[in-house]
């Protein structure tokens, strides 16, 4: 193994759960998230020569990913989720009740659009600013915008004890 | 407010297993380049074809008129742009275009190419190579330096330059934006500061082919600087929205990308939208192709280099380096005879394309005449491997 390859390989092992753990929120599944996350290893993989800097790569990986959610985009959207389908039991202290919430919140997750979702673990999950997550989607900062308010209400809608989650008095 | 949906999020990120994907990726990107190189050895194959029947080249014809599109579209704020005639030449796609789009049915990035057989220089001494070649570091505030094959041997002509450069036809001029002062140097001078209110993000300066103008960003429009009286012109019309302007070799076409990364081609008084790239539609854009930042354009703005992107990315997202030479009639990605992995490409005022390839540890520099005439291919000094190409000039 060369180098560059064995520098490949470090920022594989290095990363790859980080950039599982995005995947699982986009993709809801273990098996679909790795499956998303290994065609950015691959391209990036190919694009190794071109980075230069090992330090883009991840930046890089997290594109990839991103965008080939972009590709998902355009099909049908997953079977809709109703109010009142998924259980809301006011999560306690009790570990079976963040089990629940936490099954409630993948739920809700998976029945808003790609392009929702992807706002939703952009802004929330990494951080990002509406400036940095329009960029990195290809999209306007008021689309972030306008795809985060949807979003946010859909979660409220769909699952009424994650208003506490997003800052919403329950009525 | 969204404290505890952060939390959540984590949360349930928590529930993903660790996995080991290296094996997985590593089997994917050999399987992506076995495909692409499938393709582009069929893609490589009709290039020889056209090499050998004589079809891959350009039309000679030069005009020394400028952009007629800059005349029509051009509003003049300090001082009026000198009348200047209509351009009496029209864009024309170069023949090798559309052979090449027919033969190549799909566009890859970085798509591996095999050199022809009957491809072989007139030399392969690197002194041989005319003109200046220059490069910059990568990340901010790179050096650019200057390769100067004929004996002038590796130079720095700008350390540490504050701003994306622009590089004169001659080469012998940098421009640059600092503090907002766009400022030229001669070689080794003094930088001169020739406008203010100047910004670079969306237009590094861009020399017109005589040298006498500069196509700048200011007041986040584009406008047309006068080196000489200091005059600025802004672009006006579909172009003040336009940005990474380029000129064609002779003047007569301003190529330029859109802020949704497809690209235009202003000459003769219209303004002609390159097909295929940044456009959306799976099925005309099948690889999801998108062009940001024109770097060069032919002598005739047939042909133009850029980094090839993704549809969805932005300028900022992509390199400054060109990797891909792209019909601008058919929005092809035009099929380049070289060995190894294309990591640079550009054109010099005059038209010739100067090709930059890299296969293992060997960096090559392979220069077309605009007929598509292999003239020179040497290797690239190692010194300059880590240097990313910036431009190629008389």
């Amino acid at each position: 193994m060369d180098a560059r390859e064995a520098d490949y390989a470090n920022f594989v092992r290095a990363r790859t759960h980080a950039l599982l753990r995005s995947a699982y929120l986009l993709t809801g599944d273990q098996h679909l998230a790795e499956d998303l996350v290994q065609e950015a290893l691959a391209r990036t993989h190919r694009a190794w020569l071109r980075l230069e800097r090992p330090e883009y790569a991840e930046a890089y990986a997290r594109k990839v990913m991103y965008h080939a959610q972009v590709s998902l985009w355009r099909r049908p959207k997953v079977a809709e989720v109703l109010p009142g389908e998924i259980e809301s039991e006011p999560a306690g202290d009790d570990p079976a009740d963040a089990t629940v919430e936490r099954l409630a919140l993948r739920r809700a997750l998976l029945a808003l659009t790609a392009k929702q979702r992807a706002v939703i673990v952009l802004r929330y999950f990494e951080d990002h600013t509406e400036a940095e997550a329009a960029q990195l989607l290809g999209i306007s900062v008021s689309t972030v915008k306008t795809q985060t308010a949807r979003a946010l209400d859909r979660l409220r809608a769909l699952v009424p004890d994650l208003r506490a989650l997003t800052g919403e008095q329950q009525k | 407010m969204t404290d505890r949906l952060r939390e959540a999020l984590r949360d349930l990120a928590d529930s993903v297993e660790p996995a080991d994907l290296y094996d997985r990726a590593v089997h994917r990107s050999r399987r992506i380049a076995r495909r692409e190189a499938t393709i582009g050895t069929g893609v490589a194959l009709a290039a020889i074809v056209l090499l050998a029947s004589g079809l891959w080249r350009l039309p000679e014809g030069k005009t020394k008129e400028p952009p007629y599109a800059l005349r029509s579209a051009a509003t003049a704020t300090t001082a009026p742009a000198s009348p200047r005639p209509p351009a009496t030449t029209h864009r024309v796609p170069a023949p090798t275009h559309r052979a090449s789009a027919s033969a190549a049915a799909k566009r890859h990035k970085n798509q591996p190419q095999v050199a022809p057989t009957t491809a072989s220089p007139r030399s392969r001494s690197l002194a041989d190579l005319p003109g200046h070649i220059f490069y910059q570091q990568a990340g901010a505030d790179p050096d650019v330096v200057r390769l100067s094959p004929g004996g002038g041997g590796v130079e720095t002509v700008l350390p540490k330059a504050p701003s994306p450069v622009g590089i004169s036809p001659d080469g012998h001029i940098i421009a640059y934006a600092e503090g907002g002062a766009l400022l030229v140097e001669h070689a080794g001078g003094p930088p001169e500061q020739l406008a203010t209110g100047v910004s670079t993000d969306d237009q590094p300066p861009a020399w017109s082919p005589d040298g006498d103008r500069l196509l700048v960003e200011s007041g986040s429009a584009p406008a047309v600087l006068e080196v000489g009286s200091g005059t600025l012109t802004p672009l006006a019309g579909p172009l003040a929205d336009g940005q990474h302007f380029r000129w064609s070799g002779d003047g007569s076409a301003l190529v330029y990308a859109t802020s949704f990364c497809s690209l235009k081609v202003a000459a003769g008084g219209s303004d002609t939208s390159v097909p295929v790239l940044g456009d959306r539609q799976p099925a005309d854009n099948p690889d999801g192709l998108a062009a940001c930042k024109p770097t060069s354009v032919d002598a005739t703005g047939g042909r133009v280099t850029v980094p090839l992107q993704s549809t969805g990315e932005t300028g900022a997202d992509g390199p400054d380096t060109a990797d891909a030479v792209v019909d601008t009639a058919t929005g092809q990605v035009v099929a380049l005879p070289v060995t190894g992995s294309v990591v640079g490409t550009s054109f010099d005022p005059a038209g010739r394309l100067l090709v930059r390839s890299r296969h293992g540890d060997v960096t090559t520099l392979s220069l077309f005449a605009p007929d598509g005439k292999l003239l020179v291919q040497a290797t690239e000094p190692a010194r300059l491997r880590g240097l990313d190409l910036l431009a190629y000039t008389r």
